[in-house]
């Protein structure tokens, strides 16, 4: 792991997200947001409760269009084209950028059932294909050896953790370019939470991870790069090493320190 | 007397917590210390603890008595209604035409009128009313239009069964020129039952949480995707019990029917189910019931209680049918 300043772009950014601003009817949620995201490295946002994270993960896959009174300005580019303003296909733009949302929700159905769903929503039809893709994706977060036997029992019997990980799973079935995380640890102990978070390290190797959390230590080790929000403002954005060691922002200090 | 280690001991139950080892067993914190203070004073009645458990007792008496207050009712209602009925409840009932100015015979007519009736107007009324509650409750924003939409569709449940009537008197019978036919009444009751079809629906397509809508457009379905893959699904059970719901009401009521298309009498072909056509005029067994009771002297007794044994009977299968089905489908929802 080898984190690089954002003042000194190696590769050509994945996601740019320029000058985002968005509101839920009157109240601002995000203010000018300016955001590079690299390709597969680890973003965590941190910052406290309120602070815009969710809404910033819910604008890069549109999610935040089906709540009334959301509106936003500013742009957000996908390897070059725009998201939010040009006409894009939600759906597809959706399997590009996968959301897990905090709340692991496993579908009424079958842990089977859970992925497969996903597949045919994709257009994915052969059984075969389904069985194995399945199996491949419950392998990418380390599920198919506790749940091959029980694939077919009921989703919502898995434990908070294992759903977790098959929200995950199923977002990761449809191969996506970006897995977006919103608080992934919450409400799961620290043995789960470290679990988690080793699988993290290596869907990373093939996908772009954005994470939101308010878990500063989480960001600290499961990261490459932190952006630090506070009240929909973005406060400090650099690599995870720098920023936990040498803040440039007073705030940043105070609020890795736990002084808020 | 002393121990090996020349502990003092002093009486034998000390000896007993004497360890192999000589020394005194420390005193068990798990044992029970005696109380401080006497029982008595720890769990004593006051006048508010007594009055807080009379309370108690007076709701629990009066809401159990509230519950047989309402199963009495129905309880004496379908007894006597049984008790006066039995001499005449037969299969043949059923199945013949009424006869000698209905005063005497069986119920096959009006009863192939009412299955009539009911089956065209929730054939019309269910799926229009399903699928405009779908795009209500899964597609519509929330605006001054869909507003004003739910404030029509509270309205029209709300609407008195006899003005109904009188719509569908003009709307279908005279207006669309479907004359008094099964097709016109069916229709108005079917406009009748629209509302409370579409607010049941709405009820049962909201009680399915928004996180598993979330999960699923997350994943890139379409709304179409997720309403067919995770929302029906999920609110089928409720969605069935508002319509069969419906079947009690479109059978039992008169009024709507009485203008647009049931009759005094009409003979049928025994036995036949297909007897009525769509633009024939038929006779229900709610119409047949009050005709009986009040425009036909000399009427056998038990004649009117068959009536309503039978209308009762149909609804009560009905309900009966409704409730199967709704344990069936509870027991294979999956939260």
């Amino acid at each position: 792991m080898n984190p690089t300043d954002p003042t000194l772009p190696a590769a050509s950014p994945k996601v740019v997200i320029d000058h985002l601003s968005a509101w839920f009817g009157a109240t601002p949620a995000l203010q000018e947001i300016s955001l590079n995201i690299y390709p597969f490295e680890r973003l965590a946002i941190i910052g406290p409760a309120g602070s815009g994270k969710s809404t910033l993960l819910r604008c890069l896959n549109r999610l935040n269009d089906l709540t009334p009174g959301f509106r936003s300005q500013g742009q957000v580019f996908l390897d070059g084209q725009e998201l939010l303003t040009s006409p894009v296909d939600v759906a597809q733009l959706r399997r590009k950028i996968a959301l897990v949302n905090t709340d692991p929700t496993p579908l009424p159905g079958t842990v089977f059932d859970n992925i497969a769903i996903a597949l045919k929503m994709a257009g994915v039809r052969a059984p075969a294909q389904i069985d194995e893709r399945v199996e491949t994706g419950l392998r990418n977060v380390f599920l198919w050896d506790e749940v091959k036997d029980h694939l077919h029992d009921p989703a919502l019997h898995l434990t908070n953790e294992k759903r977790k990980r098959l929200s995950v799973a199923r977002a990761l079935a449809l191969e996506p370019e970006i897995l977006l995380l919103d608080e992934p640890c919450a409400n799961l102990d620290h043995v789960s939470a470290t679990r988690f978070e080793d699988s993290l390290e290596e869907l990373k190797q093939r996908y772009t991870i954005v994470m939101a959390t308010n878990d500063i230590k989480q960001a600290a080790r499961a990261s490459d790069k932190t952006a630090f929000f506070l009240k929909g403002e973005l406060v400090e954005w650099s690599s995870t090493r720098k920023f936990f060691t040498q803040p440039d922002q007073p705030r940043s200090h105070a609020f890795i320190t736990e002084r808020f | 007397m002393r121990t090996a280690s020349g502990l003092e001991i002093r009486d034998t139950a000390d000896l007993k917590s004497a360890l192999p080892s000589g020394r005194i067993r420390p005193p068990d914190p798990c044992k029970e210390q005696p109380a401080p203070d006497p029982v008595s004073t720890r769990f004593t009645e006051t006048r508010f603890s007594r009055r807080k458990q009379r309370n108690e007792r007076v709701a629990q008496t009066v809401f159990l008595g509230m519950t047989l207050l309402m199963i009495l009712p129905l309880l004496l209602i379908v007894g006597y209604l049984f008790y006066q009925a039995w001499p005449i409840l037969s299969w043949d009932f059923l199945f013949t035409n009424p006869k000698h100015g209905m005063r005497a015979g069986g119920l096959w007519s009006p009863l192939l009128g009412t299955i009539y009736l009911v089956a065209i107007s929730l054939a019309i009324a269910a799926p229009v009313g399903v699928l405009a509650a779908v795009y209500l409750n899964e597609y519509a924003r929330n605006n001054w239009f869909t507003r004003i939409i739910h404030l029509a569709v509270v309205n029209l449940a709300g609407v008195p069964s006899i003005v109904h009537a009188l719509f569908g008197l003009g709307a279908f019978v005279l207006f669309a020129g479907l004359g008094r036919s099964i097709l016109a009444a069916s229709l108005t009751l079917a406009i009748m039952t629209l509302p409370v079809i579409i607010a049941s629906t709405k009820e049962a397509l909201s009680s399915v949480p928004m996180s598993f809508r979330e999960a699923c457009w997350c994943v890139g379905a379409t709304r179409w995707q997720t309403i067919r893959g995770v929302v029906l699904p999920n609110s089928i059970s409720g969605i069935l019990t508002g319509i069969i719901l419906q079947v009690s009401r479109a059978a039992g009521e008169t009024a709507p029917i009485m203008f647009t298309g049931a009759v005094f009498f009409k003979a049928i072909k025994e036995g036949d189910p297909f007897a009525y056509g769509l633009f024939d005029q038929c006779m229900a067994l709610s119409m047949h019931l009050f005709t009986i009771s009040t425009q036909v002297p000399d009427v056998p007794p038990a004649l009117p209680y068959g009536i309503a044994v039978v209308l009762l009977a149909t609804v009560l299968s009905v309900n009966a049918l409704a409730i199967v089905l709704r344990i069936y489908l509870r027991s294979h929802k999956k939260w």
